[in-house]
């Protein structure tokens, strides 16, 4: 073997080494006896490794869904009594009696299909802190560096249809970070989750959360709504001159990001609330040239639904929350039609772990408040998200050649009594309702295996340990949990607010 | 003719009116027959296309088909016709912007506030309130949050001048927060705090029942040579006129009420049992209630069954233990307008329909020791009446198009709606 080029105190400096012999490893007599009386007793290997995880990695297969209502997000509308055939991961068909000898034959009767959900802002799936405050411009770190696939709200996300997530970072700052976009394949590796050929995305925060106005002193730029204004502006300034600068200049991460921005190559989604900072955040574009994708939140959007239509905006937009904060204090349950009506491409989203799993009944708020037709309301959580995260032509309607990302549900999916009882994700089922009954029957049996095991280790004479519950951190980029005396509160001493970092 | 003009006259004044200008309803003069309704009792019962009468703020005929002479009819026309929802455990009007500290008063400083009385604070002004009653939600328990021995509750209705007018049950039990007993491994500690928890917190326990141990002795004296407020404030629990309302959601936490409400023969109510379906058959041999936090909740650890928060009401209704479901927390006061929509999640996971309904009017007044007066549409009762377009308990068909409170009409219009106005004003939409 040689070597050269290898470096002493910056000299370089050759070198040879010849093999003369093979390593003999001395036999660790003590080790080997004790290998010996070591019985490997494991639980089975599950994907990811948790509970709810799959011993195999399930596989696409053709499904053919017989004989259900189906909510196609199209121009067909609500098809009743219709087959979906799915073939290779894509809708393959749709029509009355569909059939194919290979496929597994799923019975629609009285079930209603429709389009995965998919949710816009969400927080779960990232390995701990995910919010980068340390100064007001990061736009240079990634949620696609922390992505975390075994993260147990993934699957119960599943269960209530989801089968798309826009991960995004916190609003503890004016320009936040990179997001992901992942599909919800449970028991994937994090690279396996990511979205494929989707484009990058940008967050953004304006108000309160940005001017950080909970905590008692405040000492990073901006402070105010004013300041945010010029943060944005410095920060697209900058990234202008760097733009310009010869070829061979340092390279800069943080800047080359928003020069992505700046070549309508990454996309902004924004956290943003009131009407003041929606117009400032507009108008800081305008002058920069390039349109803010999406306005995120935005309580206030039904007040300048008008200019962000001129704009160009999506807006995505929480049912029903207020008054947990000043700068939500006008929010209105018909914020999302109000935006619907003046031409705008609206969303609901979650920010919260809990309510991904509703998202579908959330949208029929806007029933319940409004005039809003069920069929525009199911689309708030389908077909218009995946249009705002640019993903419409792949996923969000049930339309021959788009991905199979599919929920089956017992019941019109906007009722309160809807269950999802399968949903499939690139034709592959991930969550069933039948398979969730063998896992928890699987658990249970697992748990009986571990307990055995302790108790045997105790009466073996081991030291014992008083029990500790697996804690996790739990992300939100909104103030509406103050769960100090809710359950979670009670056992968890650190309910993470991203707020509040 | 007149009875034409009427309502579109009242549509007219309502939309002319900011919330500031709206009024509490004025007492009832003439009584009211609703028919053509589908009337659920609240006690699991449903009369189809039935009529219910109510006069002077009483309920005093229902089911009965025949009209009534010197009655004002409102014809229902196949409307669902419920008793008001109860929020079992709330802190509607003591905080209006629960991230403005100066909008809140629910938490008070201190360790053991027995003689706080969350009555004296509740704002019948707060912009919620309209919108939480107009999903439903007429009556409701407002209760301190501070400290270890929080407070006392009092029953509310939502349609006052002020809280004198407001209140209900007026001081009808005493809140205890139980300690926390598990520990929490290092990295989610706040700082400073205890790394046996569990032990401090069993410390903490045992002053509280030396405070209710002295609180005994001091209510069995004739008389005291100084009052103490808090050991007074104390004394409904010993005679069981007040509740024991313990907020608390692991088993030996709830095991650790148990034990505390024995001692001391106090009336139990167990508060967020999150873990309630863990030790269903020790809740109900020792006849203890349950509000159960919002079912809309993650369940406590990864391997729990997924949607366990959804079916906890099921498990505590099939064995038999009166429960009733609650929005708690800080920001429990804005979300009180979908408690109907919690129960509905409780009857897709397990529940019947009716039975979701009982657990937030008829189990709830049970609950809160007020159901001799309201909780269901029975004769004899208060007038506390929903009527709406659809199933209230689905976000989907819920149109609330009328709401009485000691047969008062109330108005159901608040301050979103009135935003809703003025924007769809602007851009022109019908």
């Amino acid at each position: 073997m040689e070597r050269n080029r290898e470096t002493i105190g910056g000299n370089l400096l050759n070198w040879t080494a010849t093999k003369t012999a093979n390593q003999v490893v001395p036999v660790d007599s003590v080790k080997k006896k004790k290998a010996d009386s070591l019985v490997i007793v494991s639980g089975t290997i599950t994907y990811p490794f948790n509970g709810y995880g799959f011993t195999e990695t399930p596989k696409w297969q053709n499904i053919l869904i017989k004989n259900a209502t189906i909510w196609t997000n199209e121009k067909d509308g609500i098809l009743s009594n219709t087959d979906v055939l799915i073939k290779n991961g894509k809708i393959a068909a749709i029509g009355k009696n569909l059939s194919d000898a290979a496929a597994r034959i799923i019975d629609g009767t009285g079930k209603h299909l429709s389009a995965g959900i998919i949710d816009e802002h969400s927080h779960i799936a990232g390995t701990g802190g995910i919010n980068e405050c340390s100064q007001s411009v990061t736009s240079e770190v990634r949620i696609a560096d922390v992505l975390d696939p075994e993260d147990i709200d993934i699957y119960r996300q599943l269960s209530g249809g989801v089968t798309s997530s826009h991960i995004l970072h916190g609003s503890c700052n004016t320009i936040g970070g990179q997001t992901q976009l992942i599909k919800l394949r449970w028991g994937a590796a994090a690279e396996q989750l990511k979205f494929a050929n989707a484009d990058g995305f940008i967050k953004f925060a304006l108000g309160e959360n940005v001017k950080r106005s909970y905590g008692q002193s405040n000492n990073r730029f901006p402070d105010t709504r004013m300041g945010v204004e010029q943060v944005l502006t410095d920060a697209f300034t900058r990234a202008r001159d760097y733009e310009k600068m010869a070829s061979g200049k340092r390279r800069d991460l943080e800047l080359d990001a928003l020069v992505e921005i700046l070549n309508k190559k990454r996309f902004i989604t924004c956290h943003s609330y009131v009407q003041s900072e929606i117009t400032s955040m507009i108008r800081a574009a305008d002058k920069f040239g390039f349109t803010v994708n999406t306005f995120t939140h935005i309580l206030e959007g039904y007040k300048v639904a008008d200019k962000m239509k001129v704009h160009g905006s999506n807006a995505s937009t929480f049912s029903d929350w207020w008054s947990y904060k000043m700068e939500v204090v006008d929010a209105i349950p018909q914020n999302a039609y109000l935006m619907q009506q003046a031409g705008l491409n609206v969303a609901i989203n979650s920010d919260d772990p809990e309510m991904a799993r509703r998202l579908n009944q959330e949208a029929a708020k806007s029933v319940k408040y409004t005039s809003m037709s069920e069929e525009d309301a199911l689309k708030m959580v389908t077909l218009n998200p995946a249009a705002m995260l640019h993903v419409a032509d792949r996923t969000g309607s049930i339309k021959t050649g788009k991905d199979a990302d599919l929920v089956l549900w017992s019941d019109n999916p906007l009722s309160i009594y809807a269950r999802a009882e399968k949903t499939i994700v690139d034709g592959i089922v991930y969550y069933d309702i039948e398979k969730d009954k063998l896992l928890r029957a699987g658990i249970a049996k697992e748990r009986a295996r571990l307990i055995q095991k302790m108790n045997g280790a105790k009466k073996g004479g081991e030291k014992m340990s008083p029990p500790s519950p697996s804690y996790k951190e739990r992300n939100y980029c909104e103030e509406d949990h103050h769960d100090e005396k809710t359950f979670w509160g009670r056992i968890n001493e650190r309910q993470i607010s991203l707020d509040n970092q | 003719m007149k009875k034409l003009l009427f309502p579109i006259a009242l549509l007219f004044s309502i939309y002319t009116q900011a919330q500031e200008n709206m009024h509490p309803a004025p007492a009832q003069t003439q009584a009211v027959a609703l028919t053509n309704g589908v009337i659920h009792i609240g006690n699991g019962q449903v009369i189809e296309n039935g009529m219910i009468v109510f006069s002077n703020g009483k309920i005093i005929e229902v089911g009965i088909t025949a009209p009534i002479a010197d009655v004002k009819m409102i014809d229902l026309k196949g409307k669902h016709v419920y008793p008001g929802i109860i929020a079992s455990s709330t802190n509607l009007g003591l905080t209006e912007v629960s991230a403005v500290r100066s909008t809140s008063d629910y938490d008070e400083l201190g360790d053991i506030n027995p003689s706080i009385r969350s009555l004296v604070a509740y704002n019948t002004d707060s912009k919620v309130i309209n919108t939480v009653r107009s999903n439903g939600v007429l009556l409701a328990n407002i209760v301190p949050q501070g400290g270890t021995i929080s407070g006392t509750s009092s029953v509310v209705q939502l349609d006052a001048w002020n809280w004198e007018a407001a209140a209900y049950k007026t001081d009808n039990g005493i809140h205890f927060d139980m300690p926390s007993l598990i520990n929490v491994p290092a990295q989610f500690r706040r700082p400073g705090a205890e790394e046996d928890r569990v032990k401090q917190s069993l410390e903490k326990i045992e002053s509280i029942r030396a405070f209710f141990r002295e609180a005994k002795a001091y209510h069995g004296e004739t008389n005291h040579e100084q009052v103490n407020l808090k050991l007074e404030a104390v004394q409904g629990l010993f005679n069981k006129t007040k509740i024991f309302f313990v907020h608390c959601d692991l088993v030996k936490e709830m095991m650790m009420a148990i034990d505390m409400a024995k001692e001391f023969e106090f009336k139990l109510v167990l508060v967020g049992a999150g873990d309630s379906w863990l030790m269903t058959d020790m809740l109900k041999q020792n006849n203890v209630a349950v509000i159960l936090s919002q079912p809309h909740s993650l369940p406590t650890t990864d391997d729990d069954d997924v949607d366990q928060p959804y079916k906890t009401g099921a498990a505590l209704q099939k064995a038999d233990i009166l429960f009733t479901i609650c929005q708690d927390g800080g920001d429990g006061f804005w979300r009180q307008r979908n408690l109907p929509f919690q129960a509905g999640t409780m009857a897709a996971y397990g529940l019947t329909k009716e039975q979701a309904l009982t657990s937030i009017t008829l189990n709830a007044a049970k609950i809160l020791g007020i159901d001799n007066i309201t909780g269901s549409l029975e004769t004899g009762k208060d007038a506390n009446i929903v009527i709406s377009e659809g199933d209230l308990l689905d976000m989907k068909s819920s149109k609330v198009t009328q709401a009485f409170i000691q047969g008062r009409e109330i108005n159901l219009d608040n301050k979103q709606n009135q935003l809703f106005e003025r924007y769809k004003y602007k851009y022109s939409i019908k």
